[in-house]
C-alpha cells in the first residue's frame, strides 16, 4: 500500500476549515497579547538597537522588563 | 556570578563586579560577506543585463562570434551553448537571490545579531566555514547552471550534490553558530529582528529540503552497476514528486523562498538598521510584533497562487488566494511601521543616501506587496500569470526592496565597517539616483509589456477567432520594451558599479589596524529573572475573571521571548501548521489527482529527451500548462488535466511564456523535420522568432548507454516502466525509435543537407519527446488491469 492510499483514506476534508479557525486563534491571541503590552515594555524594547554603549547599562544588575 | 571565558573575550573586565564581562564583536566576517554582497550582486546584474539583451536580440551571440577584423575574430571564443537564455536566467535569478541577497543578509545578521545580543558570534571559525562554504556553493552554481545541470525547477535549480552542500552550510555551519549566539547572549530580550531573522534560518531549512528530496540516477546506477556515470549522469537526479504534487512542492517552496529569504530577513534588517540610520526607536514595537506573527503564519499558505488555472484542485487554489489577500495586512503594517520611524527625520532623507535608499526600499517594499495580493486574485492572474507583469512585480521587489535595502544598509556599514569616512557621499547620492531611475524604467517598460500581452492572447475578433492567432506577434510588439528593460538594467548595473568604486575608495581609507572596542555587558544568570506571578487587576469578578486578567497580562509571552529555544519552537509549529494543513493532503492524497488510463510512461527516448527539455532550461520560456479559457483552448488545444502528469519528475508548467505553451505540441506539430530545422535556428523558420538556436543539439551525441540509469531510477520513483528495466532493454528501445524519427526527417528533408549519423544525436531524443507533449489523453487506453483506474473525462 502507498503512503498515498494511506492518506486518502484518512478523511482529510475539514483540513481548510480547521486550518482558518487556527489562524483566527492564533491572530487573536496576538493582537490581545499586543494590546496588553505594558507601554515601557515596548519601549525598552524598541531602543535595544540605539543602545551602543560599550559599558553597562545603570543599575548593572538586569532589570526585569516587566 | 562565575563564567568561563568565553571566545573572543578581550580583556579582562575592569570592574568590580564579577558578572561583568568584557567581550568584542567580530566585524572582519561582516566585511567580507558585504565585498561578497557587491562582487556578486554585480555578476547577477550583469547576468541579468545580458539575458534581457538576448530577448529583444536572440542572435547576439553567434553575431558576436562571427564578427572578425581581418580574420581575427575577438568573440571566436564565446561558447553558444553556456550563454544560451535557458542556461543563464537560473545563474541569473539564482546568482541575485542567493549570492547577492543571500550575502546581504549574512552581512546584515552577523552585524545585527552580535550587537542585540551583547555577544561575540559563537564561533569564528563557523562564521568562516559559513562564508567559504557559501561563496563555494555559489560558485559551484555559476559553473552547473551553464553547463546544463539543473533540477529544471525554478529557485531550486541546483542539483543535488550542492543542495548537500546547502544543507550542510546553512544548517551546520550558520545555524549552529546564530542559535549559539543567542545561547551566550547578554541582553535577555530578542528585540524583533532576531524574531525574524529565528524565522528565516528555521523555514528555510525546512524548504530547502522538502522541495530537494530526490534520486541520483548517476549515484544509484553507480551502486547496482559499479561502472561509474559521466559527469553529465552523476550529477542528473529526479524528484520523488511528480507533476501535480511536484508543482505543488515546488510552489509551495518557490514562494516561500520569496517569504523566508527575500522578505523575513530583510525585514529583521529594516527593523535594526532603519532605526539606527534615523537614529529613532521603530514607530511601533507593537506593531512589529503583529507583523512578525501574522507574516510568518500567513506568508506560508499563500503558494499556491502561483498555480491558479492550472490543473491543481479548485480549494487548494482558493485557499491560497484568500491568504494572499489577507497578507496586505501585515505587510503594509510593517511598511507604515518602516516608515513612520522616520517621524521627525524627514528633513534628513534629503541630505543622506543611506536613508533615501531605505525610504525607497520600504516603499518598494509596499508597492510589491500590494502588488503581489492582487496578482493573486484569480480574475487578476488569468490575465498576469504566464506574462511579463510577474517579471516586472518580481523585480520592484528585489531591485526596490531588497536591493536598496542592502545598497542602503552598505552605506550605512562602510564608515563603521572600514572606520573612516564614506569616500563619497555624492557618488553614494548618484548611485541611488541612476538606480532609482534604472528600476523604473525597468518595471514601468515590462508592466505594458506583461499588459499587451496578456490583452493580445485573450483578444478576439467579432466572428470569435482570436485577433492574433500567431503567437510570434504578441511577441514583436514588446520588443521596443525589452530594449527599454534592457536599458534600466544596465542602468542599476552601473549604479551597482558606482557603489562598487566607492566601496573600493572607502576602504583603501581605512586605518592601518582596525580598532576593536571592547564591550562590557553584565552576564545573563542561567535562569531567566523572576517574574512577578501576574495579580488579577480586577475588583469584583468571578474566578474564570480573575484568570483571564492574569493570562492578558501576558507575562508568559515575555518570558517565552526570552527563551529563544523555545521561541523558536513556536515559529516551527505556526510554519509547519502551513505545511500540516495544507500541503500534507495535497502531496499524498491520492484522488486529488484523478488518473487518466491512456496516460503512459514516456518512452526511453522520450526520457532522455526530457531530460535535455530540462537541462537546456526550456521551462524558462515555455509553459505545458493550457488553462481552462477559451482563449487558451482555442490557441493551444485541449486545456490540461492534472491526470495527463503523473510521470513527470519533475513537472515542467513553467510559469512564463516568452514562447507559447507546448503542453499539446505534439499533437498540434507532430513534424519532426520542421522540429529538426527549428532547432537548429528558429529563426529560418521563423522570422521574428526570438528562440535561441541550439545548433549543439544536432552535433553532440546522446549517451544511449547511460539511458537505461535514467529508466531505472524512474521505476525506483514508481514510475512503471515493465519489462524496460531489463538489461539493455531501454537502451534498445531508444536506438530503434530514434532510427525511425531520424529516418522520417531523412525523408522529410528530400536531400537536403543533414549530420550523418543523425539518429546518434541530441536533437532526436528531444524531438522524441516534444512528439510525445499532450498526445496521451488521445489514444486509446491500454487493456485494464488493476483497480483505481478513472477516465479522462473526469
Amino acid at each position: 500500500m502507498r503512503l498515498s492510499d494511506l492518506m486518502s483514506s484518512m478523511g482529510l476534508d475539514a483540513y481548510a476549515t480547521v486550518s482558518l479557525v487556527i489562524f483566527l486563534v492564533v491572530f487573536a491571541s496576538v493582537v490581545v497579547r499586543v494590546l496588553m503590552m505594558s507601554r515601557r515594555d515596548a519601549r525598552d524594547a524598541a531602543q535595544l538597537p540605539l543602545d551602543d554603549s560599550t559599558t553597562p547599562r545603570q543599575p548593572w544588575k538586569e532589570t526585569r522588563h516587566g | 556570578m562565575e563564567q568561563a571565558p568565553r571566545q573572543g573575550d578581550a580583556s579582562p573586565p575592569t570592574y568590580q563586579d564579577p558578572s561583568i564581562e568584557s567581550f568584542s564583536y567580530d566585524d572582519r566576517i561582516v566585511r567580507m560577506f558585504v565585498l561578497a554582497t557587491i562582487g556578486w550582486g554585480i555578476v547577477a546584474f550583469l547576468a541579468g543585463v545580458l539575458i534581457a539583451t538576448l530577448m529583444a536580440y536572440p542572435s547576439l551571440i553567434p553575431d558576436l562570434r562571427s564578427i572578425a577584423i581581418r580574420g581575427f575574430e575577438p568573440f571566436g571564443w564565446l561558447p553558444e551553448g553556456p550563454l544560451s537564455f535557458g542556461r543563464l536566467r537560473p545563474l541569473h535569478t539564482n546568482a541575485a537571490i542567493f549570492a547577492f541577497a543571500g550575502n546581504a543578509i549574512f552581512a546584515a545578521i552577523y552585524y545585527s545579531t552580535q550587537r542585540l545580543c551583547k555577544a561575540r558570534m559563537f564561533s569564528d571559525l563557523l562564521g568562516r566555514l559559513h562564508f567559504w562554504g557559501w561563496q563555494l556553493i555559489i560558485v559551484s552554481a555559476a559553473l552547473t547552471l551553464p553547463l546544463g545541470i539543473t533540477q529544471g525547477k525554478e529557485y531550486a535549480e541546483l542539483e543535488w550534490p550542492i543542495d548537500l552542500a546547502i544543507a550542510i552550510v546553512w544548517v551546520g555551519f550558520f545555524g549552529v553558530n546564530f542559535f549559539m549566539t543567542l545561547a551566550r547572549r547578554r541582553e535577555r530580550h530578542l528585540y524583533v529582528a532576531l524574531w525574524f531573522y529565528i524565522a528565516t534560518i528555521v523555514t528555510v531549512a525546512m524548504l530547502h529540503v522538502f522541495n530537494n528530496l530526490w534520486v541520483p540516477a548517476g549515484l544509484v546506477n553507480w551502486f547496482k552497476t559499479g561502472e561509474a556515470p559521466s559527469p553529465e549522469l552523476f550529477m542528473k537526479s529526479y524528484p520523488i514528486y511528480a507533476g501535480v504534487q511536484d508543482a505543488l512542492m515546488q510552489w509551495w517552496y518557490g514562494h516561500n523562498a520569496v517569504a523566508f529569504f527575500l522578505t523575513t530577513p530583510f525585514l529583521g534588517l529594516m527593523y535594526y538598521f532603519l532605526p539606527k540610520a534615523a537614529n529613532r526607536p521603530v514607530f511601533s514595537y507593537r506593531l512589529s510584533i503583529i507583523h512578525f506573527w501574522s507574516l510568518i503564519f500567513i506568508y506560508i499558505w499563500a503558494g499556491p497562487h502561483h498555480l491558479h488555472w492550472t490543473a491543481l484542485p479548485e480549494w487548494a487554489s482558493t485557499l491560497g488566494m484568500v491568504f494572499s489577500v489577507m497578507l496586505w495586512m501585515p505587510s503594509w503594517g510593517g511598511m507604515i511601521n518602516g516608515l513612520l520611524t522616520l517621524r521627525g527625520a524627514w528633513h534628513k532623507v534629503a541630505s543622506d543616501p543611506v536613508l533615501k535608499f531605505f525610504v525607497v526600499g520600504v516603499t518598494f517594499y509596499g508597492m510589491s506587496t500590494f502588488e503581489g495580493p492582487m496578482l493573486s486574485v484569480k480574475a487578476v492572474n488569468s490575465l498576469s500569470h504566464y506574462t511579463d507583469w510577474t517579471i516586472a512585480h518580481v523585480h520592484s521587489g528585489t531591485l526596490g526592496w531588497n536591493g536598496f535595502m542592502t545598497f542602503g544598509m552598505i552605506y550605512w556599514l562602510l564608515p563603521r565597517l572600514f572606520q573612516t569616512d564614506l569616500y563619497s557621499k555624492k557618488l553614494a547620492t548618484t548611485h541611488f539616483w541612476v538606480a532609482t531611475v534604472g528600476m523604473v524604467m525597468y518595471v514601468l517598460a515590462i508592466y505594458a509589456a506583461g499588459v499587451t500581452q496578456g490583452l493580445m492572447w485573450r483578444a478576439f475578433d467579432a466572428t470569435g477567432r482570436l485577433t492574433y492567432p500567431d503567437f510570434v506577434e504578441t511577441v514583436t510588439v514588446l520588443i521596443p520594451m525589452y530594449w527599454i528593460r534592457a536599458g534600466g538594467g544596465a542602468l542599476y548595473l552601473f549604479g551597482a558599479l558606482l557603489g562598487a568604486w566607492n566601496m573600493f575608495m572607502t576602504w583603501r581609507r581605512r586605518p592601518s589596524s582596525y580598532d576593536v572596542p571592547v564591550i562590557q555587558a553584565p552576564a545573563l544568570s542561567k535562569t531567566p529573572p523572576a517574574y512577578i506571578p501576574a495579580v488579577s487587576r480586577l475588583e469584583a469578578s468571578t474566578n474564570l475573571g480573575h484568570a483571564g486578567d492574569k493570562f492578558l497580562q501576558a507575562i508568559w509571552h515575555r518570558r517565552l521571548e526570552g527563551l529563544p529555544l523555545k521561541f523558536t519552537i513556536w515559529v516551527i509549529i505556526a510554519v509547519a501548521i502551513g505545511g500540516i494543513f495544507e500541503a500534507i493532503p495535497m502531496f499524498l492524497v491520492r484522488s486529488n489527482v484523478p488518473t487518466i488510463a491512456s496516460v503512459q510512461p514516456y518512452t526511453p527516448l522520450e526520457l532522455a529527451g526530457r531530460d535535455i527539455y530540462v537541462s537546456e532550461g526550456c521551462y524558462n520560456c515555455h509553459s505545458q500548462m493550457i488553462r481552462p479559457f477559451y482563449w487558451e483552448t482555442k490557441r493551444f488545444g485541449e486545456y490540461s488535466k492534472p491526470g495527463e502528469f503523473v510521470y513527470d519528475h519533475p513537472f515542467q508548467w513553467g510559469s512564463r511564456r516568452i514562447g507559447p505553451d507546448l503542453a499539446r505540441e505534439g499533437v498540434k506539430n507532430p513534424n519532426a523535420y520542421w522540429h529538426y530545422v527549428h532547432f537548429h535556428n528558429p529563426r529560418d523558420l521563423n522570422q521574428d522568432s526570438i528562440m535561441p538556436a541550439y545548433p549543439w543539439l544536432s552535433e553532440q551525441d546522446l549517451l544511449f548507454d547511460e539511458i537505461s540509469a535514467r529508466v531505472d531510477a524512474m521505476a525506483m520513483l514508481g514510475v512503471p516502466y515493465g519489462d524496460m528495466v531489463l538489461e539493455g532493454a531501454a537502451e534498445e528501445s531508444a536506438r530503434a525509435q530514434a532510427a525511425d524519427i531520424a529516418a522520417q526527417i531523412r525523408e522529410a528533408a528530400q536531400g537536403a543537407p543533414l549530420v550523418e549519423d543523425l539518429e546518434n544525436k541530441k536533437v532526436i531524443a528531444l524531438i522524441a519527446y516534444i512528439r510525445r507533449l499532450g498526445t496521451d489523453i488521445y489514444k486509446e487506453p491500454p487493456a485494464p488491469e488493476g483497480e483505481g483506474v478513472a477516465h479522462a473525462s473526469e
